[in-house]
């Protein structure tokens, strides 16, 4: 099977273009020589199958970015019939650069001028023939969101797969590294072929932006949108999430349960309580994580997210993070596993991996649940909104003091320089495409981890089988006990560490189990725990709640982002010992001020 | 690139002599961090990490190439510069490698 490989500059629509002619069939898949996963496709072409490899986007061939550093490999270790160049239209005086570095490597070229649409409407005229003359490839005008020149394209592609040349590698070593002289053909090229009006710049982005990046007006605006935005997402997921909960209790009680009656109860326990379950947490991530991306796919591929970048990058660059990262964090907010997988716009993994550090400290929807439950049970009606807004600047505090700890470690410093590209709206179809993706890549990487979780702590809360699941019989309740000198410097007692134990696989499960250990119905569960812990004792619990670890999917997904067990144990493991401390240093404190 | 000639001695040099202190600090060449809001100039040198300076290159900051600021964050966050089609943001620290002529 032919190969053709699909590189191009970041923001040039190349993901558009390589979704147009794929369609929802592309795959993830791992290459030689490559760590990250590439986004390929098999689509007919003429009478062949031919294979279409998206590469990430790159401004230099001979760059040090780690995209860069991707591509080249790829090129290098992977034999392609044709480089299939995505170039942004209204850009090829800077575009153009990329398309003369590829073609130094000497192997079959066809290049796509995309965004034509938007070059003639800036009055950008480009005389296609001589381009195509002067580099002596094909070129073809397209509009990969509109579907303009698609079907050009598609023949293009044939053709220049039609020559029987043999697939090559590239052997980029031996290519020569003047920069200078392409530089001076770009000129020659660019002036040759393209013309472009004195002021082509987009008026509909010029005003927006005297608003939207206006001095006094752009902040507040941009925590307005981001407000509207995470209002959106939570009110419409969380009617579907509770959907697919009553959905699966529904199934669980009215069909699994009842064809299980007979079976052994051990049996029977294990699979009712823990894989169902399992399978369930899995589940109920999925409206949100799509909901998410569809909210995403319109910050990002509007172009806000680099006017977000504006408004916030002088006070998270101090942080060793950028304006995206914000963005990402606020995310959190409503649910870390979304804003984690997020963070794959940035480019630099020194960036990304910092802000996969912060954002778990984000004090998501499932988290609140907890907070609202012990503030309205412990404080008093006036005090228990200021003790829950504590929470949330605790929150923050939480993800600063960590960017600034491990900025130096993790954050490489990588400059910020990003494009500002003009407004766009994204097609309903990208958005959809972009959801869809999202949530079965999460599916098959994370199902077996959070299964395995799931499993693991049924193990702990339900043998011995025969004593009450979660009691202090269990071994859950001894793994307790033996951790009873960790917890008790902080106020909490062997009874809610067995609920810690449950807040690691999902902080929605920790009152039902809270119920489950004190033995008394949920209802019942404010008056029994305000007769047990006093506000020093549910303070410090609930800290430890916020900053430990949010969830086994957020564990799951850290794993499945960054690709790596030692940071994946490092995002676990600081929290931890954060939520230790921050916990141990308050219920001291308050007890040594005699509270 | 070096780093010589990126610094003109102003005035009669043996004015100079015997003050190092005014040596030290002659005008400087003016460089993109400190272009002011609304004007445009051209690009005389890159300096900076290899690193760096091609990145700044591959996204259209060439020299010869004509810039612009468009505006400046607040609190010293990043500048929106324009060259040809194309805008950027770029933090005053690495604005600081671009020489204007």
């Amino acid at each position: 099977m032919k190969r053709v490989a699909l590189l191009g500059m970041p923001n040039t629509g190349k993901s558009t273009f390589f979704n147009r002619l794929t369609g929802a069939s592309a795959k993830v898949g791992n290459w030689p020589g490559i760590t990250v996963d590439l986004l390929s496709a098999r689509v007919l072409l003429g009478s062949e199958m031919v294979e279409i490899v998206d590469l990430p986007g790159i401004y230099n061939l001979h760059g040090f970015a780690e995209d860069e550093r991707v591509a080249r490999t790829f090129l290098e270790e992977n034999p392609v019939d044709l480089l299939l160049v995505v170039s942004n239209a209204t850009q090829l005086d800077r575009q153009l650069a990329l398309v003369l570095q590829l073609q130094e490597l000497g192997q079959p070229m066809l290049l796509l001028l995309n965004m034509s649409d938007e070059a003639r409407r800036l009055g950008i005229r480009i005389d296609e023939s001589r381009l195509a003359g002067e580099l002596g490839i094909p070129v073809v005008s397209i509009s990969a969101k509109h579907g303009m020149g698609m079907d050009a394209a598609r023949d293009a592609i044939t053709r220049a797969l039609a020559g029987a040349h043999p697939a090559r590698k590239a052997a980029l070593e031996q290519v020569f590294h003047d920069d200078d002289a392409l530089e001076s053909r770009l000129e020659q090229v660019f002036h040759d072929t393209v013309q472009v009006p004195l002021s082509a710049t987009d008026r509909l982005t010029d005003r927006l932006d005297r608003v939207l990046l206006h001095p006094w007006l752009g902040l507040p605006l941009f925590f307005l949108a981001m407000l509207a935005m995470f209002e959106a997402v939570y009110a419409l997921g969380t009617p579907l999430q509770d959907g697919v909960a009553w959905m699966l209790e529904t199934i669980k009680t009215d069909a699994v349960a009842p064809a299980v009656a007979h079976w052994n109860p051990v049996l029977r326990s294990f699979l009712l309580d823990g894989i169902f379950d399992g399978i369930g947490t899995v589940l109920s991530f999925l409206p949100i994580i799509v909901l998410f991306f569809l909210f995403m796919a319109i910050v990002e591929d509007s172009g806000y997210m680099s006017r977000a970048a504006f408004l916030m990058d002088a006070f998270m660059s101090r942080l060793g993070l950028d304006g995206r990262a914000f963005v990402m964090q606020l995310m959190g907010f409503g649910c870390n596993v979304p804003a984690l997988m997020g963070t794959r716009v940035m480019r630099s993994r020194g960036l990304r991996l910092l802000t996969m550090m912060i954002i778990p400290f984000s004090l998501c929807s499932a988290r609140l649940q907890v907070f609202v439950f012990f503030t309205t049970a412990i404080f008093t009606a006036w005090a228990a909104p200021l003790v829950l807004f504590s929470l949330y600047v605790a929150s923050f505090l939480a993800a600063m003091l960590t960017a600034l700890i491990y900025r130096r470690r993790l954050s490489n410093d990588e400059p910020l320089l990003l494009e500002l590209p003009p407004y766009r709206f994204p097609t309903a179809k990208q958005m959809w495409l972009r959801g869809w993706r999202e949530v079965t890549h999460f599916v098959r990487e994370a199902t077996g981890f959070i299964l395995l979780g799931v499993i693991l702590v049924w193990a702990l809360t339900h043998s011995p089988f025969d004593v009450p699941p979660a009691s202090p019989q269990t071994l859950a309740g001894q793994l307790a006990r033996l951790f009873s000198p960790v917890f008790a410097p902080l106020g909490i007692d062997h009874l809610m560490t067995i609920t810690l134990l449950f807040g690691f696989v999902a902080k929605e499960v920790v009152l039902g189990a809270m119920a489950v250990i004190y033995g008394v119905g949920q209802g019942e569960l404010a008056g029994i725990v305000h007769g047990q812990v006093d506000w020093v004792q549910a303070y410090s619990f609930m800290l430890f709640v916020l900053i430990y670890t949010p969830c086994l999917s957020t564990v799951a997904v850290l794993k499945q982002e960054s690709r790596s067990w030692r940071f994946t144990a490092l995002a676990v493991g600081w929290p931890l010992l954060l939520a230790w401390l921050v916990s141990f240093a308050f219920y001291q404190g308050a007890r040594w001020l005699g509270f | 690139m070096s780093n010589e000639n990126h610094y003109y001695l102003s005035g009669d040099r043996d004015i100079l002599i015997g003050s190092p202190s005014k040596l030290e600090k002659p005008n400087p060449v003016m460089t993109l961090a400190e272009l002011p809001t609304g004007r445009t100039a051209t690009i005389a040198a890159l300096e900076g990490e290899p690193e760096i300076r091609t990145r700044i290159q591959s996204l259209g900051l060439r020299v010869g190439r004509d810039v612009a600021i468009i505006r400046r964050s607040r609190f010293g966050g990043p500048i929106q510069v324009r060259i040809g089609t194309t805008d950027l943001l770029i933090r005053p620290q690495q604005a600081q490698m671009v020489k204007l002529a």
